[in-house]
């Protein structure tokens, strides 16, 4: 009877060990906290989604630490920004020895923009060599990384491909209605000319309509010197700059500085979502659009 | 000498000439140069209060991926008479079992945290005594710890955000007796724990332990100890402090010319913070201290604050040290070191 109990006890542990490791989600680790939303909004309960960068983390300079390369050791998928923004996911996938990871592009099949022209080299500040990488910024854009990872999903988990398709799909729609309904939201400030701190923000102007006229930085990741803040100054009284975007990783006191001389309204956004639930990368831009409406009343 | 610098030379023409030939990529290459100005009332160096001007170890550094498995880098250390090889190693980053990688080659033995760096990354110019071999003689090696060796290393993820690092270094074991060149193999284990503290603070914890043979003729060995500690506290977006402080303990049998053995127990520390703001600015200082070579019983004491300035991470910086350093046998001293550098080269991923 003992050995007949501990047969039928075994028989159960091992049966329900196959289960839940058939069931185990699909993890993914993602460069950047969007990547990782728009993933968890695709793969719903069959993923389990983390993400290496945080909302206030320049994406431009991530230490690799252990706890990363470990994080990725356990991954099926690691979600990468590309367009040379991170580097360092490289250095976070090699020190995971993980064989098995795949690697998934999510920039595949964005259209780039600021590609530069001509030889690219240090002269051009810490330009990005490939064209600028802040492409999430647009929630069309968002459909592309969307597709990108379904697809990755689909090859990898064949059984639920449908799921992911469906998801997709929906997903694919919510950007378009949101995106139509934020368009609609800042109609008054289509074509609005503006200033932004770094380049991160090329793609979202390019989708609500906005001008950026001038840049904090006179180069990418250099920091502003007297002459160019007394050029913005005069930049910004001339062509009525409606407002400064700035992101939270640089110096408040160009920005200050900028205000006091003109009055000019700033914005310390984020360019990432706050975390990787479903709803964060929607959230994201729920959240800018309406700290640009409220503060500027439609201007 | 100048023989070896002409074989290296065409080496590395060689290898830029490598793309003309079809499906050869040629690796990335960095250069980092810096001219240091200096000035010191310690009657021991070359020009006690006399200002000068030097230029100090331009580095030539060289790495790629050489297959879907392995990656290898050469580090080259250009004086203004001389070469040096000092570091060449090739390192396999995937297809072992047991999440393993192998590094084999000549390099900068990860003991602690400051051997592994190369000097020109550290905030306050010039390696702390305690850390240099010439100096405080705690370490092995001539001017860092460093010898061809073989390591295993694997991670282990923990829990959350713990993980565990974990290496084992067979070494030629020249580092211990940097005068000769025999086999007598050595070793060096490490293990690391790394963690985040509340969300804001990476932190790692390690341990090293290396023998080794100090004295070939006589067979004596050296066993040396360390204990080191770095956290990065992000204060804001825009502010963090890095703390890190390392222990070093030394025993070590010495045999003399009447065979007479003495054993040597000797121990010191380092500990500094570094405040780094708006990405461009970094302010800090370090103290250190270390039971003397030529006397145990005797304590020397160094404290030297820094700052810099970076204009774009490390393609520019400039930084400034002044070291205020106290023997306890002899007078103390101050230095002033002011460090302009440069580098190029692609951009490298950060690690902690």
């Amino acid at each position: 009877m003992k050995l007949h109990s501990l047969i039928m006890t075994t028989t159960l542990v091992v049966v329900m060990s196959v289960f839940t490791l058939l069931a185990a989600p699909i993890r993914i680790v993602a460069a950047l906290p969007d990547l990782g939303s728009i993933a968890s909004y695709i793969g719903g309960d069959k993923v389990e989604v983390s993400a290496i960068a945080k909302a206030n983390s320049n994406p431009h300079s991530i230490e690799v630490f252990p706890s990363y390369m470990a994080k990725v050791s356990g991954a099926s998928v690691y979600l990468k920004c590309g367009l040379g923004l991170d580097q360092w996911s490289d250095a976070i996938i090699d020190g995971s020895r993980n064989n098995k990871v795949v690697v998934v592009d999510c920039s595949s099949g964005v259209s780039v923009l600021e590609k530069p022209a001509g030889k690219v080299d240090a002269s051009l500040g810490d330009v990005h060599p490939f064209g600028n990488p802040h492409y999430w910024l647009n929630p069309e854009n968002g459909i592309i990384i969307g597709q990108n990872i379904t697809s990755e999903l689909q090859k990898i988990d064949p059984a639920n491909a449908a799921f992911y398709s469906v998801r997709f799909g929906q997903f694919k729609q919510e950007c378009l209605d949101k995106t139509a309904a934020w368009k609609e939201k800042l109609q008054s400030l289509k074509k609005a000319k503006i200033i932004t701190y770094h380049s991160s923000w090329a793609y979202f102007a390019d989708a609500f309509g906005f001008l950026i006229v001038a840049k904090v930085e006179p180069f990418p990741g250099i920091p502003p010197t007297g002459n160019h803040l007394a050029e913005l100054v005069d930049i910004i009284k001339k062509e009525k700059v409606a407002f400064v975007l700035q992101e939270p990783y640089f110096s408040d006191d160009a920005p200050r500085f900028l205000n006091r001389q003109t009055g000019v309204k700033v914005f310390k956004c984020a360019p990432s979502c706050s975390d990787v639930s479903s709803s964060s990368y929607f959230d994201h831009f729920d959240g800018i659009i309406n700290q640009l409406t409220a503060a500027t009343g439609g201007k | 000498m100048a023989k070896h610098a002409r074989y290296v030379l065409q080496f590395i023409l060689s290898l830029l000439l490598l793309h003309a030939n079809g499906g050869v990529t040629n690796p990335d290459i960095s250069a980092i140069g810096q001219i240091i100005g200096k000035y010191t009332d310690d009657s021991s160096s070359s020009f006690p209060k006399k200002p000068t001007l030097e230029l100090g170890e331009v580095e030539l550094m060289l790495d790629a991926a050489l297959n879907p498995y392995l990656t290898g880098a050469f580090v080259l250390s250009l004086g203004t008479k001389s070469i040096e090889i000092e570091e060449a190693y090739a390192s396999v980053i995937r297809g072992l079992p047991l999440n393993l990688g192998l590094k084999v080659g000549k390099y900068r033995l990860g003991f602690g945290r400051l051997n592994p760096a190369h000097p020109h990354a550290y905030p306050f110019i010039s390696t702390p005594h305690v850390m240099d071999p010439g100096i405080a003689k705690l370490l092995p090696g001539d001017e860092s710890f460093n010898d061809v060796a073989v390591q295993a290393s694997t991670l282990i993820p923990v829990a959350g955000s713990y993980a565990l690092s974990v290496s084992g270094d067979l070494l030629q074991g020249d580092s211990f007796h940097p005068d000769t060149v025999t086999a007598n193999f050595g070793g060096l284990a490490r293990i690391v724990n790394s963690f985040v503290i509340a969300d804001a603070a990476p932190s790692e914890i390690g341990l090293s332990l290396t023998q080794g043979t100090n004295d070939p003729k006589h067979g004596t060995k050296s066993l040396v100890a360390g204990a080191d500690v770095k956290t990065k506290i992000i204060i804001s977006p825009t502010v963090n402090a890095v703390v890190q402080a390392e222990l070093i303990y030394k025993n070590a049998d010495h045999k003399d010319s009447l065979n007479i053995t003495t054993t040597e127990n000797r121990m010191g520390f380092y500990a500094f913070t570094d405040f780094r703001f708006q990405g461009h600015y970094n302010a800090g200082i370090l103290y250190e201290q270390y039971q003397s070579p030529n006397n145990a019983a005797q304590t020397d004491r160094g404290i030297k604050p820094f700052v810099g300035f970076a204009v774009l991470e490390e393609s520019t910086i400039v930084r400034l040290a002044y070291e205020y350093f106290m023997p306890q046998a002899g007078k103390a001293s101050s230095t002033v070191e002011l460090q302009f550098l440069f580098s190029m080269g692609p951009h490298k991923a950060h690690l902690f």
